[in-house]
């Protein structure tokens, strides 16, 4: 709190000021013009009208400057990255705006991240319910049809070649519905914990995409809370789906270490990388919500020497810092 | 990093900090419109090539540094002690008073380098 005279009065004064300065430099110097004016009196006429402007432009940009970057602000605001605030540095009319907008920030943000949980948490039963679904209603007819085979094999044995074919062929929609209704719905996650879940889902990712996986799990972990055991899982999850999908990748490390008073998820791949930040569609904003909603500290970024480094960190159950500005 | 001469200042400074205290070290260089490649060269230079991650990015310095720290749970923000943020807010645009008002994470101040 500098001073607390209004912008009003601040330019105001500003003008009074130097037009002072001014009339007292005419009325009390010995400075006199002549008639037809003489050079150098136009040149100290002219120098004195440019010092003025100047004087009085940068002390009207000094009263206005926080307008600029209140209006910058607004603009670039972000409620995906929440916890940047404008400093109040005068008590006039342009901070009791600031002040405003500090505050519609605060609602705003309480307000995305409720709506967020609320979304990801109808998503979460959603994908229960599928997962259900798939697991026993799918998972009955291919039973059925398994037994039907099964009978089928004892009445024609002379099929019996083509009947083991099918029947292998079932098994494998049944493996296959078994894992998407496992990516789903993380059973592992609640039953194994964390370290067991994210190996799953490593060692299937493997297997499914080919691309070579190098699991760094540190021994012992702090504890976190299941919704934060879910976001890691899920983020890593998407992290994954994206090396698959775009990174053209050989080999992707998967890491789950000990921070201070918290854990940190990496998931970093060898492939092409982007340039600059990348296009967030669906799924890195995602990974963001979940971040956000956890109290985790979230970057995406090249990694070196190439390719995209995710690093997600996120307060243990004792944590007492929270993490990053998330607050 | 900003400048180059603060820069290299800003950046011993959080190598011998992050040496010290065994941290991890986020390089970010947010100058408007300098490529990312400049950054790898200075962390080569500084023998911190493969053991420092690098950010790198255009806009507002000040944002910019706030947004990435809180991305990366930063601890610690080390700065040079005469880079700017915005060069057009003339005398007010010391970055290490900028970054104040745009993260709550600390920042340290290094002081120009007497040599080298
Ligand atoms: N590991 C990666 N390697 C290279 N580019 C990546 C990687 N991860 C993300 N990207 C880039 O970032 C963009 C955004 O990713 P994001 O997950 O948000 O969307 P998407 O994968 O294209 O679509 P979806 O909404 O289905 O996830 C991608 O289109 C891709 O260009
Ligand atoms: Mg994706």
């Amino acid at each position: 709190m500098r001073s607390p005279l209004s912008v009003f009065w601040r330019v105001f004064a500003v003008n009074a000021g130097l037009l002072g300065v001014l009339a007292a430099l005419l009325l009390f110097s010995p400075v006199e013009i002549d008639a037809p004016i003489r050079p150098v009196q136009a040149l100290i006429i002219v120098l004195g009208l440019m010092l003025t402007l100047a004087a009085n432009g940068y002390l009207l940009r000094r009263a206005l400057d926080p307008l600029e970057r209140l209006a910058q602000r607004m603009e670039t605001v972000d409620l995906l990255r929440p916890g940047q605030r404008l400093q109040i540095l005068r008590d006039d009319e342009i901070s009791r705006v600031v002040i405003a907008f500090n505050r519609m920030l605060d609602r705003l943000e309480s307000e995305r991240r409720q709506s967020g949980r609320r979304i990801l948490l109808a998503q979460e039963a959603e994908r229960v319910g599928i997962a259900r679904d798939l697991h026993d209603e799918v998972g009955q007819v291919l039973t059925g049809v398994l037994l039907q085979l099964g009978a089928l094999e004892e009445r024609a044995p002379e099929h019996r070649a083509e009947i083991a074919e099918a029947k292998q062929t079932v098994r494998r929609a049944f493996d296959e519905v078994r894992r998407i209704s496992s990516e789903l719905r993380p059973e592992m996650l609640e039953q194994l914990g964390l370290v067991s879940a994210l190996t799953e889902l490593t060692t299937t990712f493997a297997r499914v995409s080919g691309i070579g996986v190098e699991r760094r799990f540190d021994q012992s972990l702090p504890t976190l809370a299941p919704e934060t055991e879910l976001a890691v899982y899920r983020i890593a999850q998407e992290s994954l789906t994206n090396v698959a999908r775009h990174a053209q990748a050989t080999r992707v490390t998967v890491a789950l270490e000990q921070g201070y008073d918290s854990v940190v998820l990496r998931v970093v791949d060898d492939g092409s990388g982007f340039d600059g930040e990348p296009a967030e569609h669906g799924g890195l904003r995602s990974m963001r919500e979940r971040a956000l909603l956890i109290g985790g500290a979230l970057a995406i970024k090249p990694a070196v020497p190439t390719g995209v480094d995710v690093r997600l960190e996120v307060p243990a159950i004792e944590a007492v810092h929270p993490v990053g500005v998330a607050r | 990093m900003t400048d180059d001469d603060d820069g290299r200042a800003a950046l011993a400074t959080a190598i011998a900090l992050s040496e010290r205290l065994d941290l991890r070290l986020v390089l970010a260089y947010v100058r408007d419109g300098i490529p990312a490649r400049r950054l790898a060269r200075l962390a080569a230079e500084h023998g911190v090539g493969d053991r420092a991650e690098q950010r790198s990015g255009t806009g507002d310095p000040a944002m910019l540094i706030g947004r990435i720290a809180a991305e990366e749970g930063a601890d610690l923000i080390v700065v040079g002690a005469r880079a700017r943020g915005r060069l057009r807010r003339g005398l007010d645009g010391r970055l290490a008073d900028q970054l104040g008002s745009e993260t709550p994470v600390p920042v340290l101040i290094a002081p120009a380098l007497t040599s080298g």
